[in-house]
């Protein structure tokens, strides 16, 4: 029901550790910082939208900042739904992976 | 201030989404600061360029949502469309139908030309042999296709690498072949044993490897034997050749096909063209080069390195005089259809350049016919604005809107690719005369051929429709109604350069065009030194006319009608054959020239009217004349520079022969290449080919008569004639064809350049009728509005022609180089150009801006 694909996740996972300051270039960094690979601006923005239009995140224009000449940043929040998205999410993560070892995928090594 | 790279920024620009909604630009410039200070400008930019480019990957992603259900529905609309806007879609579709038919139809032609002898076997091992003589220069060029008789066999036999190797002649033989009272000419060629291993045909009946060992015997192709054994197999049966020998059938093949090099309905062994006796000698000999000679490699070969092995061969086989810096050359199969400039060679040379103008111009009219699609499109929006404005409220998403303008060019495609598909269908038969080639539509053979077009013309189309569909998916509603999308419509940069491209394109062919008219025309008129009009002539092969020819021309100079007769080896329009002239000079030395030579009797000048500028005539009354004496012409005179020549001797091919008189000089070749040295002799029995002056009127009587007396001498051969001013046009056939070319392309480049201005025009009237209402209103007169609406365009037509005049000047400079006799490209003709393109603009914007004018300002300011 509240399933989100693994973009969707990293990016609202984001959004929530960056509180009160979650716009575009910061989102990305955050994202990249765990993936370790390059998440392109066209990419974020298509996944913004669909959260936006699954109503998970909301946008909102911030105070015209000092070095982005007069125009507003951008913020995204987290909604109510979206919030219970991340938790659903959290969920199915701790109980699909519960039975499964930490050894589990590591190589074996033979004695 | 760090910038980053402006052109990505504004390719950003256009994808609104990502702009408006997210901000993208402000995102991008801060991150491109961080890593510009980080890492520097380089890393920066490439940093940027690739954001950008994922960008567009992204947007398109976004815009096209995945479903596939609305299709139906885009589909009801584009059809509504089209009901409704008659006229933009029927521009629209006349346009692209116009490019498809282009395109389809060059491309076919292309596809021909390039698939010349692509069915032999192992095409890529084949070459034929030929020699670069530096320095040795016949008829402008220093390479000759042709070679000697022994070089295949030794090249077989001494070489592990040659696989095969065979000889041909270098000419067919146009014969007449007759079995049981059928008759009719076929060309034919000597060739080896090995000419059927080293190049494929495909053999019907007989043994190949045989077939041709045997003299007399003869190896025909399909359609031969069907004429003249119908459905029997034709193997063992006999057939005559002129009259003369018979010679048994030993081999069938299936027709020569329509793209090959080498065109022949029949072939005999190569040593049968030697009579008996100088067989051995001529076959052996290395000082006659007459040959082609065609070789197959091993697999595995390489031919740079063994063209190199080979060309030992001339040192240790040609004798020192022949040999002189002689190069030997292995030419790829694939390649003889495109190498031109190969002296003897075979007459249906494509130069590689040719094809690729071809190819480059339907590309070309396929993009302005797409080009001419976005700018209507767009010219139009305004139309649309209110449609795209109610939808958007309805809750169309902007993908949506996107998919439904997509689909509208997708079904103009469609609609296009019927069209044009049946125009080439209608068109092909004429066009295929036209470049006198057998090009096939067959869909079965070639569908992935189809394929391929039919796709790429979709997708480049999708490609370009995209643009105008973006663009109008992105009309925002409250811009819409508040009216003030207008000045995006303004946007006149992009379009103008558009119209300017069309516009130049148009020129420079009506340039062109009308260049290549005048050089022909000036052709045509020029006086060549001689008198081609109303001489009929025919090629004389029968023995029965030969043995009876004093009796013969007297009953045809009996005929009132029949002016004048002359019996000659050549028809003044070409002279060929030549040789080197040893000539005594004032002084007594030996002067060696090289000069034309050709043969004829003495009422060859009168006949042609060609005038005698000193000395005399060939006199019959003397008696003497014949073998004796020769004429030249003035350019000999000039290259010998003798004080009198008259009375001098003149040495060729080991006889003597005392000039006596000198001609005004004619034309005797193309008039790609200057007068030459030329030497007429005479030899009033050596009869090949009859020339008859007739009067103008009642030719086909004349005609009928001719032939009547000529059926009664003949024994074998029918009648054949011709007029020697064909032969002379015949010479410019190339010439005429492009002239025809330039022409169809110009009308067509203006059709469409047209249509660009037209759209335009409208766009730029529509966004201005309020302005003009406003005007109207304020007292300006019919007259000033014309003119301001009229001064945009003015501009574009003069920055057109600004570009256009040198291009065309330097092209057409460099084909007309290659006429010995030219015309000046004076200004008359790029004021012509500039005058027609200048009248079509007129036309086309005229239309619009008249009715523009025209327009009751109430109606326009009636919602302000």
């Amino acid at each position: 029901m509240y399933e989100l694909s693994r973009n969707e996740e990293l990016i609202l996972l984001s959004i929530w550790r960056l509180k009160d300051d979650a716009y575009g270039v910061a989102i990305r960094r955050n994202v990249m910082e765990y993936t370790k690979r390059e998440l392109h601006y066209g990419s974020l923005y298509n996944t913004l939208e669909i959260l936006n239009r699954k109503g998970y995140v909301r946008l909102e224009k911030g105070e015209p900042g000092e070095t982005r000449g007069a125009r507003r940043k951008i913020f995204y929040h987290l909604t109510e739904e979206g919030r219970k998205a991340l938790k659903y999410v959290q969920e199915l993560q701790r109980s699909a992976w519960a039975d499964i070892p930490e050894q589990a995928f590591k190589k074996r090594v033979i004695k | 201030m760090k910038k980053p790279p402006i052109i990505a920024g504004w390719l950003i620009n256009r994808l609104s989404v990502y702009r408006n909604k997210y901000l993208m630009s402000d995102d991008l410039d801060e991150e491109y600061r961080d890593t510009y200070s980080r890492e520097g400008k380089l890393k920066a930019d490439l940093w940027y360029w690739r954001q950008c480019l994922h960008a567009l990957k992204f947007y398109i992603d976004l815009i096209i949502p995945r479903s596939t259900m609305m299709f139906k529905n885009y589909l009801k609309i584009a059809l509504r469309i089209i009901k409704r806007k008659k006229g933009y879609s029927f521009i629209n579709i006349a346009g692209l139908s116009v490019g498809m038919a282009c395109f389809i139809l060059i491309m076919l032609y292309v596809r021909y030309e390039l698939s010349y002898d692509d069915f032999h076997e192992n095409k890529d091992r084949i070459f034929r042999v030929i020699t670069h003589q530096p320095g040795n220069f016949y008829l402008d060029s220093d390479y000759f296709c042709v070679t000697w008789a022994p070089l295949a066999d030794v090249l077989m036999n001494e070489y592990p690498e040659v696989d095969y190797a065979a000889k041909t002649t270098f000419w067919t033989s146009y014969s007449l072949l007759i079995k049981d009272g059928k008759k009719s000419y076929k060309n034919g060629l000597y060739a080896d044993e090995n000419f059927i291993n080293v190049l494929s045909f495909n053999w019907l009946y007989g043994l190949r490897e045989t077939a041709l060992a045997e003299p007399n015997s003869i190896v025909i192709d399909r359609e031969t034997a069907e004429y003249y054994f119908g459905e029997n197999n034709p193997i063992g049966e006999s057939i005559n050749i002129d009259g003369g020998s018979e010679y048994e059938v030993t081999g069938v093949f299936d027709n020569v096909p329509e793209n090959s090099h080498l065109k022949f309905n029949f072939l005999l062994p190569f040593f049968t063209q030697f009579s008996e006796s100088d067989r051995e000698e001529k076959m052996a000999s290395w000082g006659n080069n007459s040959y082609w000679t065609y070789i197959l490699l091993k697999e595995g070969t390489i031919p740079e390195e063994f063209e190199k092995k080979i060309q030992s061969i001339p040192d240790r086989y040609l004798n020192q005089q022949a040999n002189q810096n002689l190069i030997l050359i292995l030419q790829p199969l694939r390649d003889i259809h495109f190498q031109s400039g190969y002296n003897f060679d075979t007459t249906e040379i494509v130069d590689k350049k040719f094809i690729y103008l071809f190819s480059s111009i339907a590309i070309l009219v396929l993009m302005i016919a797409y080009i001419n699609y976005i700018n209507l499109s767009i010219a139009g929006a305004s139309g649309r604005a209110k449609e795209i404005g109610i939808r958007k409220v309805a809750g169309a998403r902007q993908g949506q809107l996107f998919r439904q303008f997509n689909s509208e060019f997708i079904l103009f495609s469609m609609i296009s690719v019927v069209i044009g598909m049946t125009a080439v269908y209608i068109a092909l038969p004429y066009f295929s005369s036209f470049v006198e080639k057998e090009i096939g539509f067959d869909f079965i053979d070639r569908w992935k051929f189809f394929l391929g077009i039919c796709g790429f013309s979709l997708l480049s189309g999708i490609l370009c429709g995209s643009y105008p569909a973006l663009f109008l998916a992105a009309f925002k509603p409250v811009n819409i109604i508040k009216g003030a999308f207008t000045h995006q419509l303004k946007r006149k940069k992009l379009r103008g350069i558009f119209v300017v491209t069309q516009f130049c394109i148009s020129i420079i062919l009506i340039v062109c065009g009308i260049t290549v008219y005048k050089q022909l025309d000036f052709i045509k008129n020029r006086d060549i030194g001689y008198n081609r009009e109303q001489v009929m002539t025919f090629r004389v092969r029968d023995d029965g006319i030969t043995k009876n020819i004093k009796v013969f021309k007297e009953e045809l100079l009996q005929y009132p009608k029949i002016i004048d007769l002359t019996v000659s080896q050549n028809l003044p329009t070409s002279i060929i054959n030549g040789g080197i002239a040893r000539f005594k000079d004032d002084n007594g030395e030996d002067r060696f020239i090289y000069a034309h030579e050709g043969v004829v009797d003495y009422n060859f000048l009168d006949v042609y009217e060609i005038e005698l500028i000193e000395g005399r005539n060939f006199n019959e009354k003397s008696g003497t004349d014949a073998n004796r004496t020769i004429l030249v012409n003035e350019a000999f005179v000039k290259e010998v520079k003798p004080d009198n020549i008259i009375g001098k001797i003149v040495t060729s091919y080991r006889r003597d022969e005392e000039v006596i008189g000198i001609i005004k000089d004619f034309n005797y070749q193309s008039m790609h290449l200057g007068i030459r040295p030329l030497i007429l002799k005479l030899q009033p029995y050596s009869v090949f080919r009859v020339s008859i002056r007739i009067g103008s009127d009642n030719i086909p009587e004349t005609i009928n008569y001719i032939k009547r007396t000529y059926d009664k001498y003949s024994t074998n051969h029918p009648f054949d004639y011709s007029f020697v001013d064909d032969s002379f046009n015949r010479l410019y056939k190339f010439e005429q064809k492009l002239g025809a070319i330039f022409a169809c392309f110009s009308f067509l480049a203006i059709f469409i350049a047209g249509l660009g201005l037209f759209g335009l025009s409208k766009s730029v009237t529509e966004t201005r009728i309020k302005e003009i209402g406003i005007r109207k209103t304020l007292g300006a007169t019919m007259r000033s509005i014309i003119q301001l609406l009229s001064k945009e365009f003015t501009g574009f037509l003069l920055i057109s022609n600004i570009i256009a005049f040198p291009a065309a000047y330097l092209g057409m400079n460099r084909w007309l180089d290659n006429f010995a006799y030219r015309i000046d490209l004076g200004v008359w003709i790029f004021i012509a150009s500039a005058a027609i393109s200048l009248m079509i603009a007129l036309i086309t914007v005229s239309y619009q801006v008249i009715k523009t004018a025209l327009a009751n300002p109430v109606e326009s300011l009636r919602y302000e």
